[in-house]
């Protein structure tokens, strides 16, 4: 938001309750005062965090009596949690710390219902007037973004059951009981009285039909057969800059699934518990205090989870032996980092306690790929030290600048491949004369081997689409992209060095694999057809809008799956098998022309290369996606376009060329 | 049927304590003794003059509410005020 916006107060909110308090009861200052300096002098920006009793308490007394006690208000845990790690001695310097880094993602009555949290750089909701409901998006994610948020809306994964077919907000299972009870002397949020339970909705799972509820439920955690893989955090570190700027750092997330034990404390009583690694270290502080945990290992740094991306069916429950006998998905000696092995005693599962392969369970079929279309690091490294390939960093020139793979020349894929905004074609691609003259002046020309990387935004792929366009297809991706190269070793170089000399293209126009706004109209609603919507559920569903779309909305006729589901967001395939098994299970199948969309083409690429790779021949690619698509609808003057929920927020501020790496992504 | 569903509405209102509003406890004298009574809408309705749409601030508050309402001064003001640095170490989604 622009800062005018964020305290853009509604005239509505004058109607309302609320605006009919004096302003200056809750939030102070001086309305007297003739200049903008004066009237704010003494004034309270959020009254509901330290004074709520005298502000929200006025008239709700028992909800701010212990509200200001919930684990949004105090953030209890995080204390009892380091001080338990900590000790006397060293908890003065651990607690200053915490309160310079930690302690600012607290929430208040007011950044609930009011205004978007201080974390998600404020301002009203709705013009100051107060919503009894906190907006999932605006609120709720804002804070509990790339774990909770990114699994729930499929940014990361495929998205949970529960909004995509159920439409549930966060409130749907986080009713105000819980939001506003007290956490005082809680040791972790699973103690809370008030937390909802699966069974709160989905009870006699032990008495129903389902075999596998009868044997499983009151052993092993719902999530453990119902959630997909979920990101995992490494190492943060929090210290303060030159200019006395407070940081953090998270050295690494990684996508991944681990079933551990239920270690005392856990608050569970199954035997079998989902964990997720917390970023937590024992140097973590280092900036504050050196060794200022003793007693490091008194909390696991896998902790008990519960991922928000919730499916009925996942690749684990599809097959017994998915599970039983999956020694790697079971949390093991070897998954922990050296400092935090006694720490996470209780949580590992031993050899002994992974359950045996279910004899007369057949494997689910072995899966054919083009296995040419994806190379992983060790290869790109051995072909790039035989001087067999040409390697293209699709990224933006200022990323490309402070490290690439040594040898890649630098060709920004999500500027030089679309038309720019403004019309009917954009972001639709380019001509096949321009895009073949586009990358003939970095010299690609198809006359060598290609493999084009990116940092998992999916420029890679859309370079890979662009050169098929053009006819040049001996190209494949980088698994893994960059990450994935620093991953296996290899190192990186900054600099920018002279790209080899241009060259001139003729295009071979394809002119099938691209599918315009006027075809996808004729063609989407065949039985022969799918269109595949790539976008997170929180796009297609119309709750947030990409920022070149006039409108958030959907393509009627539609069909919803995250591109995420194919790649994870640091850029690697997912497992071939269980990737192929979801497509069938959705009824995306061989004999079909999927017709893969998003916001602006960018992920729809990566979904139509997942689907070459997976041997899907009949793919193609909306040309522009969402943006383009709702122009032409403008433009004919239809309302073909599905319902639009949420309000065109302004367009976005003018990006400076280091800022605007998702300015045309998807 | 409609008159005694009003009624019942009206009942469960009040006996819910007028949506979690303590009117037992609350500072602001003149909700509290009509919400002991009234229904919301209809208080609100006086308030604001029986026009909907008709915004009525409190007196006191005049001042705050003709700059905050309009976006035309706040851009102008906002304009001079710079957002709060962040460190460029930063990293990480948190």
């Amino acid at each position: 938001l622009e800062p005018w916006e964020k305290v853009l107060v509604y005239a509505g909110f004058l109607d309302t309750e609320h605006g009919q308090v004096d302003c200056q009861d809750c939030h102070g200052g001086n309305s007297a005062g003739g200049s903008r300096e004066e009237a704010h002098q003494g004034v309270v920006k959020d009254p509901t965090i330290k004074t709520a009793d005298a502000s929200c308490g006025e008239c709700h007394e028992e909800i701010v009596e212990t509200g200001t006690k919930s684990l949004h208000a105090t953030l209890s845990t995080f204390s009892t949690i380091l001080k338990s790690r900590s000790d006397d001695h060293n908890w003065g310097d651990v607690d200053t710390g915490r309160k310079n880094h930690c302690a600012g993602c607290h929430s208040s009555c007011g950044q609930c219902h009011v205004s978007r949290p201080k974390f998600a750089k404020s301002g009203f909701i709705n013009g100051h007037i107060f919503q009894k409901t906190p907006s999932m998006v605006n609120q709720c994610t804002a804070c509990h973004g790339s774990r909770v948020g990114d699994e729930y809306f499929g940014d990361r994964g495929m998205g949970d059951v529960h909004i995509s077919q159920g439409g549930m907000d966060c409130m749907a299972c986080h009713e105000a009981g819980e939001m506003h009870a007290s956490g005082e002397g809680l040791t972790g949020r699973y103690h809370l009285p008030e937390k909802p339970n699966c069974t709160d909705c989905h009870d006699d799972l032990k008495g129903g039909d389902i075999k596998q509820h009868r044997t499983h439920v009151g052993k092993v955690q719902c999530q453990v057969c119902h959630s997909q893989d979920y990101v995992n955090c490494y190492s943060c570190h929090v210290g303060k800059d030159a200019a006395g700027l407070a940081y953090f750092q998270n050295q690494k997330e990684v996508e991944t699934f681990k079933i551990g034990k239920a270690y005392p404390g856990s608050g569970s009583e199954e035997n079998f518990i989902v964990v997720r690694h917390e970023p937590s270290d024992p140097e973590v502080f280092d900036y504050y205090i050196k060794k200022g945990f003793p007693n490091f290992d008194k909390v696991p740094t896998w902790k008990r989870a519960s991922p928000h991306n919730i499916q009925r069916r996942t690749w684990r429950n599809q097959n017994c032996n998915h599970c039983h006998g999956q020694r790697d998905i079971f949390l093991s000696e070897a998954d922990l980092l050296d400092y935090e092995k006694a720490a996470n005693a209780a949580v590992v599962v031993p050899d002994g306690e992974v359950p045996e392969p279910r004899k007369g369970v057949d494997p689910m079929p072995a899966v054919e790929v083009v296995s040419s279309l994806l190379v992983t690091a060790d290869d790109l490294h051995e072909l790039l030290a035989k001087k067999e390939v040409l390697a293209v960093d699709t990224r933006s020139r200022s990323l490309f600048k402070k490290g690439h793979i040594e040898g890649a020349i630098c060709f920004d894929a999500a500027k030089n491949l679309r038309e720019p905004p403004g019309g009917e074609n954009v972001m639709n691609l380019r001509s096949p004369e321009d895009l073949a003259r586009e990358v003939g002046k970095v010299g690609i020309d198809g006359s060598k081997r290609t493999v084009v990387y990116d940092d998992g935004s999916m420029r890679a792929t859309l370079l890979f689409a662009a050169l098929e366009r053009i006819g040049i297809t001996n190209v494949a991706v980088l698994d893994g992209g960059l990450e994935g190269w620093e991953e296996a070793g290899y190192h990186t170089i900054a600099g920018d060095p002279s790209p080899p000399p241009a060259v001139t293209v003729t295009p071979r126009a394809n002119d099938t694999m691209a599918v315009s706004n006027a075809q996808l109209a004729a063609d989407k609603d065949r039985m022969d057809v799918i269109l595949l919507d790539v976008r997170s559920i929180a796009q297609h569903t119309s709750l947030r809008k990409h920022n070149l779309a006039e409108a958030a909305g959907n393509i009627p006729g539609s069909v919803n799956l995250s591109a995420r589901a194919f790649w994870s967001v640091e850029g690697f395939m997912k497992n071939p098998a269980s990737v192929a098994w979801l497509l069938e299970s959705r009824g995306i199948t061989k004999d079909k022309t999927i017709i893969t969309t998003c916001n602006t083409s960018q992920l729809a690429s990566g979904a139509y290369f997942a689907l070459k790779y997976l041997g899907y021949d009949k793919v193609k690619l909306h040309d522009g996606s969402w943006v383009s698509w709702e122009q032409a609808q403008k433009s004919a003057g239809t309302k073909e376009p599905g319902p639009a929920r949420a309000p065109a927020p302004p367009p976005p501020p003018p990006a400076e060329e280091e800022d605007d790496e998702d300015k045309f992504g998807c | 049927v409609i008159s005694a569903c009003a009624v019942l509405v009206a009942v469960g209102f009040s006996l819910a304590g007028c949506g979690d509003v303590n009117i037992e406890t609350s500072g602001h004298k003149e909700l509290k003794s009509r919400l002991k009574s009234e229904i919301t809408s209809e208080l609100l309705t006086e308030l604001t003059g029986g026009q909907p749409g008709m915004t009525t601030p409190v007196a006191s508050s005049s001042a705050c509410v003709s700059c905050h309402t309009d976006k035309e001064k706040l851009k102008m003001e906002t304009a001079r005020i710079k957002a709060p640095p962040k460190s460029a170490m930063t990293s990480g989604k948190g």
